[in-house]
C-alpha cells in the first residue's frame, strides 16, 4: 500500500483541494495534534505559510511556490489498471487505497515529504489569512486563486476531472470538450464579466456547458477564490505584517453634479420629468443611484412628482426604505451595468467604456472634471 | 358597494368551500399572503402569514375568503417572521410571460411565448418536463414554475443569466446555441425574401448579382457567416429574428428570489377567473376565457357602469351602462373590473 501515491505531488502543488485535508488527517491526526506538534517539519511549514500570504498580499513571489511549476508528474491513475481502490472509497477517500505496482519506494518518500510540507503551510495560511480583514482575505485568494489557475492549465484532464469533482461540480469530458453542468457553471460564470461567459453566448445543451480545458480551469478560479477566502477556526493567531489598507474616498462627499449622472440615469430622469410611466426597476434605480452619490431622501422624493402616479406617502415610504431608513437599515446599492441591461434600462454610449457600475461612472466623471479644474 | 362586496364574498366563498387546494411544495417553508375580499375594492395585502398543514390552510381560505392570494417562491427556515429573519433556502424558477409587455399583445401570443420557453428549457436547459408547471395568471398571462431542485440555490445574478439567455440579450458568440439559431432564421427569411421578391425592395437598387449572391450562399449564412449580407438586409432580417426567437419573460419575476406568485387555483380578484394549473399536454387547447371560468350561469341583476365587450365562454356580451341580468359568471367578472355594481 503507498497511500495518496498518485495525488501527492498535486497535493503540494494544490493543497486547497479537499483530499488534502484527508491526507493531514491520516497523517497526523486532528488539527489539535498539528498545532501542538514541536516537530521541525511542523514549524518549518508554519513559517512558510505566513510567509506565502505576506509575500502575495505584497505582490512578491514566494521561491518555493516559484519552484513546485516545474514539478511536472504524470496522474497516474490515468495509466494505471488495478482501480482497486475506487470501490473503496469515493471521490475523496479513494486516493488512501492505492496500491499502484510499479513506483519505487525513494519517490514515494520523497513526494510524501514535499506534499506535507507544503498542505501543512496551505493549512497556517489559512490560519493566518483568517485573522485579516475581509478586504485583505480577498486579495489573498484573487492573487492565489490566479498563481493556482495557471499551474492548472498545465495539468492533464485525469486530474483536471479529480479538481472538479472535489469543488462538487458536476461535469463530463466528452470528445475533447468538457461538459459542466449549468447550474454549477452559473455560479462561477456570474462573477466573470467578460460577455464571453454571458450564458446568452455559451454552447448550452441538455443542461450542460461546452467549455474548452482553458475556460475549465478558468471558471474553477472562481471557485478556488471562494475557498480561499474561507475562514477556518483554529483557536491559533498567527501574526502577518501587512501595509495599511488604503481608504476609498466615500462617494457621499463628491457633491451633486448632475452634468456627471450616466445616460441611464439621465434618460430615467428626463422620463420621470416628462411624465411618462417609467418601470418600476428604474424608479428603483434612480432612486438607489442618486440617495448613493449623496442626495437627501427629500431631494429624491421630489423626482417622482411629475410620475403620473404620483403618491407623496408612498414614495417616501419607499425612497426611505432604499435610503435604509427602515427595513433592515442598509442602504441598498444602485443596480449594476449588467442589471440595468438586462431590464432594458441601459443607454449606454461611449462615454460609459469600460464602466460597470452606474455610480462608478459618476465617481469617475466628477474626478476627471476636478482633475481638470484644478489644473486651470 | 355593501351588498356588492356580500354577493362576492358569498360567491368566492362557495368557490373557496369546494375548490381543490393547490398545495405548493414544502407548504411550511413558504410565506403566504391574501388580500381580503372584506375591504375590497381596496387592495390591503396581509404578509408573513405560514401554514403547517393542507388543513391549516383550507380553513383558513374558508373563513377569511381572499380576493387574491398569493405564496412565495422561496422556501424559508421561518416563512412568518419579518423580511430580514425570514432565512432564505432556496427558491423556484419561475417565469412570468404577461400579455401585456409582448410586441403582440394577445393571449394568444403569451401562450406561443410559453411554448417557446418550454422547448428551450427542455433542450437547453435539460429540464424535465415533468417539473415544468403552466399556470393561467387569472388575467393577462401565464406563469411558468419549474421545480427542478437544481436551481433551487440559484441567486438573483445568476438568474438574471437564465433571463438573457431566453431574451437574447448581449448575444455576440456565433458559436453559442442561441446564435446558431438565428443564423438560420436569417437564412430562411433571406430565402422566403428572394422568393416572394421582397429582397429587391429591401436593396438599395436592383441587382441582380447580389441576388445571385445570396441564393447561393444561404447554407453559409445559415453557418453564421453573415458577411454577405448587405446592411440593409441584415438589420432588417436580424431584429426579425431576434424578436422571433427570444422568449420575452418579464426579467425581474425570474431574478427576484424573494417572489410572491398567485397560489394555484386561487381566485384571480380582479377577473374572478380561475389561478389555472395547465397540464403541458391539454396547453394548446387551453382557452382562459372559458376554461378558467368557474361561476355558473344563473342570471344576476347588475348595474352596469360603463360600456364594455367581453367574450367569456364563447360568447360575446356587448353591455351599455344600466340595469340588467346577466349570468352570474359574467356579473362575478364584471364587478371584479370594476365596471358593474350588485343588484338594481
Amino acid at each position: 500500500m503507498k497511500p495518496f501515491l498518485p495525488i501527492l505531488p498535486f497535493l503540494a502543488k494544490y493543497p486547497f483541494l479537499r483530499v488534502a485535508g484527508r491526507f493531514l488527517e491520516f497523517e497526523f491526526g486532528d488539527l489539535e495534534s498539528i498545532l501542538r506538534s514541536d516537530d521541525e517539519l511542523v514549524s518549518s511549514a508554519r513559517e512558510l505559510g505566513v510567509r506565502i500570504v505576506e509575500a502575495t498580499l505584497k505582490g512578491e513571489k514566494v521561491p518555493e511556490l516559484e519552484n513546485l511549476k516545474d514539478l511536472k508528474e504524470p496522474f497516474l491513475c490515468e495509466e494505471c489498471d488495478v482501480k482497486d481502490c475506487v470501490g473503496r472509497g469515493g471521490d475523496l477517500d479513494r486516493f488512501r487505497f492505492c496500491d499502484y505496482p510499479v513506483h519505487s519506494s525513494e519517490k514515494y518518500i520523497k513526494h510524501l515529504n514535499i506534499a506535507k510540507k507544503f498542505v501543512l503551510a496551505y493549512l497556517f495560511s489559512k490560519i493566518a489569512v483568517s485573522n485579516l480583514s475581509e478586504a485583505l482575505r480577498r486579495k489573498f485568494a484573487v492573487r492565489m486563486a490566479r498563481i493556482y489557475r495557471e499551474m492548472l492549465e498545465g495539468e492533464s484532464v485525469g486530474f483536471l476531472k479529480v479538481v472538479v469533482a472535489d469543488f462538487g461540480i458536476n461535469a463530463k469530458f466528452v470528445d475533447g470538450i468538457f461538459r459542466v453542468d449549468v447550474v454549477d457553471y452559473l455560479r462561477g460564470a456570474v462573477r466573470i464579466k467578460a460577455e464571453e461567459w454571458k450564458l446568452v453566448n455559451r454552447r448550452l445543451e441538455r443542461g450542460f456547458v461546452f467549455l474548452s480545458k482553458r475556460e475549465l480551469v478558468r471558471l474553477l478560479e472562481e471557485f478556488l477564490r471562494d475557498r480561499l477566502c474561507e475562514r477556518v477556526e483554529a483557536g491559533l493567531k498567527l501574526e502577518v505584517k501587512v501595509e495599511h489598507e488604503s481608504v476609498d474616498l466615500d462617494v457621499k462627499d463628491l457633491g451633486i453634479k448632475a452634468e456627471c449622472y450616466p445616460p441611464c440615469m439621465k434618460k430615467i430622469l428626463s422620463d420621470l420629468r416628462n411624465g411618462m410611466n417609467v418601470p418600476h426597476s428604474a424608479r428603483f434605480a434612480i432612486a438607489a443611484f442618486l440617495l448613493n452619490i449623496g442626495m437627501s431622501v427629500d431631494d429624491v422624493v421630489n423626482v417622482f412628482r411629475n410620475a403620473p402616479d404620483f403618491d407623496e406617502d408612498k414614495t417616501r415610504y419607499q425612497v426611505e426604505h432604499i435610503a435604509g431608513r427602515r427595513g433592515k437599515g442598509e442602504e441598498y446599492i444602485c443596480p449594476s451595468c449588467d442589471t440595468m441591461k438586462s431590464y432594458g434600462n441601459c443607454y449606454a454610449d461611449e462615454s460609459c467604456s469600460n464602466i460597470k457600475h452606474p455610480v462608478r461612472y459618476y465617481v469617475r466623471c466628477v474626478r476627471s472634471h476636478s482633475k481638470r479644474y484644478s489644473r486651470e | 358597494m355593501e351588498i356588492t362586496r356580500l354577493f362576492l364574498i358569498k360567491k368566492f366563498g362557495e368557490y373557496y368551500a369546494n375548490a381543490d387546494l393547490y398545495i405548493p411544495k414544502d407548504l411550511e417553508k413558504r410565506e403566504f399572503a391574501f388580500v381580503p375580499l372584506e375591504q375590497f375594492p381596496d387592495f390591503v395585502m396581509h404578509r408573513h402569514m405560514a401554514f403547517s398543514s393542507d388543513h391549516e390552510l383550507k380553513t383558513y381560505l374558508r373563513s377569511n375568503v381572499p380576493a387574491h392570494a398569493y405564496y412565495s417562491t422561496a422556501y424559508y427556515s421561518n416563512p412568518s417572521a419579518e423580511m430580514e429573519e425570514k432565512g432564505w433556502m432556496g427558491a423556484d424558477l419561475i417565469f412570468d410571460i404577461d400579455a401585456d409587455h409582448l410586441p403582440k399583445r394577445s393571449l394568444k401570443a403569451a401562450k406561443i411565448e410559453v411554448l417557446k420557453l418550454v422547448k428551450i428549457l427542455e433542450e437547453d436547459f435539460g429540464v424535465d418536463e415533468r417539473c415544468v408547471e403552466i399556470v393561467f395568471s387569472g388575467r393577462r398571462g401565464y406563469h411558468v414554475h419549474i421545480y427542478d431542485e437544481r436551481f433551487r440555490s440559484l441567486g438573483s445574478a445568476e438568474r438574471r443569466e437564465i433571463v438573457d439567455y431566453l431574451t437574447l440579450n448581449s448575444l455576440k458568440n456565433p458559436e453559442s446555441r442561441q446564435m446558431k439559431r438565428i443564423a438560420r432564421c436569417i437564412a430562411k427569411y433571406v430565402e422566403n425574401a428572394i422568393k416572394d421578391g421582397r429582397i429587391e425592395r429591401m436593396l438599395e437598387k436592383e441587382n441582380e448579382a447580389m441576388k445571385t449572391i445570396l441564393k447561393t450562399n444561404l447554407k453559409v449564412i445559415a453557418e453564421g457567416d453573415f458577411s454577405l449580407l448587405p446592411k440593409e438586409v441584415f438589420d432588417r432580417a436580424y431584429n426579425l429574428c431576434l424578436s422571433r426567437l427570444a422568449v420575452h419573460v418579464d426579467p425581474p419575476v425570474t431574478a427576484d428570489i424573494k417572489r410572491l406568485i398567485r397560489l394555484p387555483n386561487s381566485l384571480h380578484g380582479k377577473t374572478g377567473l380561475k389561478v389555472t394549473p395547465i397540464p403541458l399536454d391539454e396547453f394548446e387547447d387551453f382557452d382562459p376565457l372559458r376554461d378558467a371560468v368557474v361561476f355558473g350561469d344563473e342570471m344576476v341583476k347588475v348595474r352596469i357602469l360603463k360600456r364594455v365587450r367581453v367574450r367569456l365562454k364563447g360568447e360575446e356580451f356587448r353591455l351599455t351602462p344600466g340595469k340588467g341580468k346577466v349570468p352570474e359568471y359574467l356579473a362575478v367578472f364584471l364587478i371584479c373590473r370594476g365596471v358593474a355594481l350588485y343588484g338594481h
